[in-house]
Parts: C-alpha cells; sequence; structure tokens
C-alpha cells in the first residue's frame, strides 16, 4: 500500500456533455495493466502532478482489461486540469480503493439500479459486471434520471438499454427544456412504482446527489424495500484512500475503507450520513 | 545492530542502573545511532531534540511540547517528486537508526495507538519506513495538574518500549522488553546489575505515591453511550463559540494522525512536489469536496467531531479511546478549554 501512484497515459477523452467527459487510461507498466482488477463501485485516486490527486470511481466493467474509464465532472482543480489534458498526457492513478458493491451477494437476484445524475458513474461499472453475467441474476431494472435530455450522460449507451428486452432500463428528465425527448418526464420516484420485481431477492443500488437520496430512499422504504440491501454510495473528501488521513471519516467509518458502499441501515446508523 | 520487536511480555528482564552512570549509558547508545532526548527549552517548557551533553538532558519533565511522534509522522513530509522527462522519484533517503530516550508512558501508548493507525487499511510504507527505525528508553514521570492518564488507563505500559526505566532514590529500575532492549543494555553490560530485595521494595512504595498523586479525574465509563446521547446537546455549541479552531489541540496531540496530501511545483526547474503535512479536522475546509458540498461546516459539529472522534470513533478500530491524557490539548488550548471539563458538561 502506497501513496505513489503508477504512471499512466490518457489515451481518449469522450465528450458526454459541457460538464462531463469520459477518460479512459492505461498503466504504463504492462504487468500493472494486464493486472488491474477491481470491483465495481471502487475507486481510485488520480494524480495530475503538480495540480494534486482526486479519488474518482471507476466507470468502466472490471471484466474490461488492458484500460479504465472514469466518467469526471469538471468540479474542482484536478478535474477541471484533466477536462483540458490532451491525449496522450501522464497521469497518475493509485488503488483500487473501496469495498466497492458485494457483488457475489447480489448474484442469483433481482437487481434494482438507480441513477441520479453522476451518479451514473460507479453504476455503470455495475451494470457491466450485470450484462457480461447477464444469466446470474434474475430480473434486472435501470432507473436512470437527469436535469435535461442533453445531461443523460452516455445518452446512446442508455438507450440501447432501453431496447434491450432481457432488461428493463427506465429513463427521465426533470424537464425536456425543449430538447427532443421521447422517454419519462418527472421524478425517479415515479418510476421506481413501475418495477415489477418480488421485493425478497431484489438488491437495490442508488447512486445520485445527496437530495436525490433522500427522496430515493424515502420511496424505497415505502414499497418495502429492506434496508440491508438498498447500497448506497458516498461521497467524501478523500487525500489517501487508505483509512489515514481522516478526512473522510463519518461516525466511525472510513468511506475509503469501510465504504464508499453502505448499505441504508449502516449508513442511518452514522451521525453525519447526509 | 538489528532490531527485532519481540513479543516477551510476562518475561521482560529487570535490571537496575545507578543513577550516576546513566550518562555512560547515553553516550553509549549514542555513539551507536542517532539519540533523541528531551531538553528543558522555555521556563517550563520542554523538547525532544538531539543529544548533544549530557548535561541537558531532562530527567524529570511533565511532558514535551510536541510528542515524539514528530520523529516518524513529520509535521511535513515529501512523499515524491515528479518531472516531465524523468517521471516519479520516491525520495528513497535511508533514514539512520534512531532511539528516543525518555518516553513517558502516555506518549508510548500513543505511538501504541498511532502504530494501528498506520496499519489500518494497509501499512502505510512513509511512515514504517520512519517507524521501523525507531527504538524507545522509556521513563517513569510524576503528574502535574493536566495529567489524566490514570482515567485513561495509560499510566503504565507494557509494550512499545524497547528499554523503560523507573526513577527510584539512587538507580533506575530498568524494564527490557526486546532484543534490540538487550543490544543496547549490552553496549555497557557492566553498568546493570539485578535489582535488590530493598530496590523492589522501593519501586512498590515509588508506584503507591504515584498512584495517589493524580488529582485530575476523568470518568469514561458509557462515555461511548453519553456522547451518542448527547450528540445534539447544546455544550457543543457553547464550547464552539469559545473555541478558536486554531487547531491547537491537534497538533500537540500524541494520536491524532491527520494529514492533508497536496501538490507544489518549483517552476524554475519543472520539478513537481507531493507533499503531505499535519492537517486538523476542526479546519473548515476540512471536509470539503469538489463541487462546494461541505460535510461539516457548522463550527460545533467540527467541535464535536473531535471529541467524539478521540474517544469513541477510533475506538472500534483501536480497542480503546485514542486520547491517552498526556494533557498536552488542556495545557496548550489558548481559549482554556479543557476536555475534562467537556467531558463532565455532557455528563451533567
Amino acid at each position: 500500500m502506497s501513496l505513489v501512484p503508477e504512471m499512466a497515459t490518457l489515451v481518449e477523452k469522450r465528450y458526454l456533455d459541457p460538464h462531463h467527459s469520459l477518460f479512459r487510461f492505461i498503466f504504463d507498466n504492462e504487468l500493472k495493466r494486464e493486472g488491474f482488477g477491481f470491483r465495481p463501485g471502487q475507486f481510485v485516486m488520480l494524480s495530475i502532478f503538480g495540480v494534486g490527486e482526486a479519488p474518482i470511481s471507476i466507470t468502466s466493467g472490471p471484466d474490461e482489461k488492458g484500460f479504465i474509464e472514469l466518467c469526471v465532472r469538471k468540479a474542482g482543480r484536478v478535474t477541471t486540469v484533466l477536462h483540458n489534458l490532451e491525449e496522450n498526457s501522464k497521469v497518475g492513478i493509485r488503488g483500487p480503493y473501496g469495498n466497492g458493491y458485494p457483488v457475489e451477494q447480489m448474484l442469483g437476484g433481482n437487481l434494482l439500479i438507480i441513477a441520479g445524475g453522476l451518479g451514473i458513474a460507479p453504476l455503470r461499472s455495475l451494470i457491466r459486471y450485470a450484462l457480461w453475467r447477464r444469466d446470474a441474476f434474475k430480473e434486472i431494472y435501470i432507473i436512470y434520471g437527469a436535469r435535461s435530455p442533453e445531461n443523460i450522460l452516455f445518452r446512446g449507451e442508455m438507450e440501447n438499454l432501453v431496447l434491450r428486452n432481457d432488461i428493463n432500463c427506465l429513463l427521465t428528465v426533470d424537464s425536456t427544456y425543449g430538447q427532443p425527448w421521447n422517454a419519462h418526464v418527472g421524478r425517479v420516484t415515479d418510476l421506481l412504482e413501475r418495477v415489477r420485481m418480488p421485493l425478497k431477492d431484489t438488491s437495490v443500488a442508488v447512486c445520485g446527489p445527496p437530495v436525490f437520496y433522500r427522496f430515493v430512499l424515502n420511496k424505497l422504504l415505502s414499497l418495502g424495500y429492506s434496508k440491508g440491501k438498498i447500497y448506497m454510495s458516498l461521497e467524501r473528501r478523500m487525500e489517501c484512500g487508505m483509512g489515514k488521513c481522516g478526512h473522510c471519516v463519518v461516525g466511525h467509518k472510513y468511506t475509503c475503507v469501510d465504504g464508499p458502499i453502505f448499505t441504508y441501515w449502516d449508513a442511518i446508523n452514522l451521525p453525519e450520513i447526509f | 545492530m538489528t532490531y527485532s520487536h519481540l513479543p516477551v511480555k510476562g518475561k521482560m528482564i529487570f535490571l537496575t542502573i545507578e543513577k550516576s552512570r546513566l550518562k555512560e549509558f547515553l553516550e553509549a547508545v549514542s555513539d551507536e545511532c542517532r539519540l533523541i532526548v528531551p531538553e528543558k527549552k522555555g521556563k517550563s517548557t520542554y523538547i525532544f531534540r538531539e543529544y548533544t551533553d549530557f548535561s541537558k538532558v531532562a530527567l524529570e519533565f511533565v511532558r514535551t511540547i510536541i510528542p515524539p511522534k514528530r520523529f516518524f509522522f513529520p509535521p511535513s513530509e515529501t512523499l515524491f517528486s515528479y518531472t516531465k522527462t524523468e517521471g516519479l522519484s520516491v525520495s528513497s533517503e535511508s533514514e539512520s537508526f534512531t532511539v528516543i530516550f525518555g518516553v513517558h508512558p502516555c506518549d508510548l501508548h500513543g505511538i501504541n495507538i498511532l502504530d494501528k493507525a498506520f496499519s489500518y487499511g494497509g501499512r502505510d510504507s512513509f511512515y514504517w519506513r520512519k517507524r521501523e527505525k525507531v527504538g524507545f528508553i522509556g521513563l517513569s514521570c510524576l503528574p502535574d495538574k493536566y495529567c489524566l492518564c490514570k482515567s485513561m488507563h495509560t499510566d503504565f505500559i507494557e509494550d512499545v518500549y524497547d528499554i523503560f526505566l523507573y526513577t527510584l532514590d539512587d538507580v533506575y529500575m530498568v524494564s527490557v522488553r526486546t532484543a534490540f532492549g538487550d543490544d543496547l543494555i549490552r553496549l555497557k553490560s557492566d553498568l546493570f546489575k539485578s535489582p535488590t530485595k530493598r530496590e523492589v521494595v522501593e519501586y512498590k512504595k515509588r508506584i503507591m505515591e504515584r498512584d495517589s498523586m493524580f488529582t485530575r479525574i476523568m470518568d469514561i465509563t458509557n462515555l461511548a453511550d453519553l456522547l451518542t446521547l448527547e450528540y445534539k446537546s447544546e455544550v457543543w455549541e457553547e464550547y464552539s463559540r469559545r473555541c478558536l479552531f486554531c487547531g491547537s489541540c491537534i497538533m500537540v496531540c500524541p494520536t491524532c494522525q491527520c494529514f492533508d496530501v497536496y501538490d507544489t511545483t518549483d517552476l524554475t526547474k519543472g520539478i513537481s512536489y507531493r507533499i503531505r503535512r499535519w492537517d486538523a479536522c476542526m479546519r473548515k475546509d476540512y471536509a470539503l469536496v469538489a463541487g462546494g458540498h461541505n460535510f461539516r461546516e457548522d463550527r460545533a459539529a467540527r467541535f464535536r467531531f473531535r471529541y467524539l472522534h478521540k474517544e469513541i470513533g477510533f475506538a472500534e478500530m483501536q480497542g480503546r479511546a485514542t486520547c491517552t491524557g498526556c494533557g498536552r490539548c488542556s495545557e496548550t488550548c489558548p481559549a482554556g478549554i479543557d476536555m475534562v471539563e467537556v467531558v463532565r458538561r455532557i455528563r451533567e
């Protein structure tokens, strides 16, 4: 375990919307490139030398080898510089860190994935994990909400998921803002009413901004989902990723080691959760 | 010289050394490796610094301003440098072997707590690179009005140290815990004898006397429950109005481990450095994330967080409160905030 990152190269930048892009990296070290394994929901510490380091959840699927993809919002110092980097630029990456989703426990059951805005970033990894081994799950529902149609990240991919008949993918926007849109307009919680899966054996993975969590969690509880089967991904300031620097502590847990994935039950018993 | 942390609990060797001959022993240790000792700095302040002269070594002092952690967890350190042409370069300065003399039981407990903290979630290579090359000669002490070690169960230590000296009338009772401690003793083995019956009696008398000298008591029974029940207490609000949020209590704490990681660039040479330095959970932007959300902005919440975390937050990992009762925070606070008083108010 070290605070020293591995060198990596930015090989591809994919524009998603004015604030978000998808960045693909490959490790310079061949052994690291082939050997880098992770679980959906884990994150890496991304370094831009001379600027700093930031925790970013992994957006590519764990079965895609040789590269990793990070979906990043232009939000702070490091991420703003990242957005301005040209392809073939050098960065540093260390990790993966965190617990990730307990996929072994999810296998064999139903899966309900609920994303709001950039919350799709870690969940895209879980979606790819589940679709890679589609037969290992029963029913799969994916619900994704964004502010407007142009804010639907990975729009092409998401629309392809809507067309698949082995899963149910439902999209919604708060408002169309006059842009073309033929899916739902309204809240994610409206779409939760449409989910037709037995509650038993259903794991729920939720990720989105704090206010999104509040509405979705209340709705899930009123629909009868178990707090122990609702998985949240918490965002906190992280500077080490190794349970030492202290910045990500919530109650008595380190988000970077004990999380970032917490069941709703574990999370509500932590003070300062939102 | 080799070094090993042998678990010899329960079969420690006890020896004695005449007080007048401690100088010879420390000189021998200082010939062998870097020796750090406590020295008087101001009127009543002490610091750990490199050994120069035995007459400067403080043998009867209560606490140093900064705990000894800075010798393996420095206030600021460069982790690596980076240049476009040469890539990453991890600083690989070879650490010289260091012995710190005069460490009191509370601070040795503090080191034990830091050792666990820097191992949780994976060993911190920068910490352990230095820590593995530090040995300790502990020294007994007498409490002042700030000492809380008895309440925090840190007034004795059976761990961490290599050698521990109990001050008696004419001699030090010497406990040798590790093979490395034995190596040090053997540098000057003629100075050490087996304890006499009279010295054992004196040791027991001294321990009893010391035990009766504690004037400050903090009741930590069911403190975890109380702090949880009083999470919304107005006491936090009240003290957070007095607190200056200067972070002094954190800078002097033997178990505060938080750090900040940042980059700095030397533009003339085109080198960037990654630095880590001590950080303080009471700082306003401590829990601020990119995009502007601050998970702990409120003053009372920041004040409360430090207390909760010292007393119960790390308890799950450490198996105990991480306060060692050294008294530094209460002595240092410019606003005169005293942890014992805060805890008493919560208990009322």
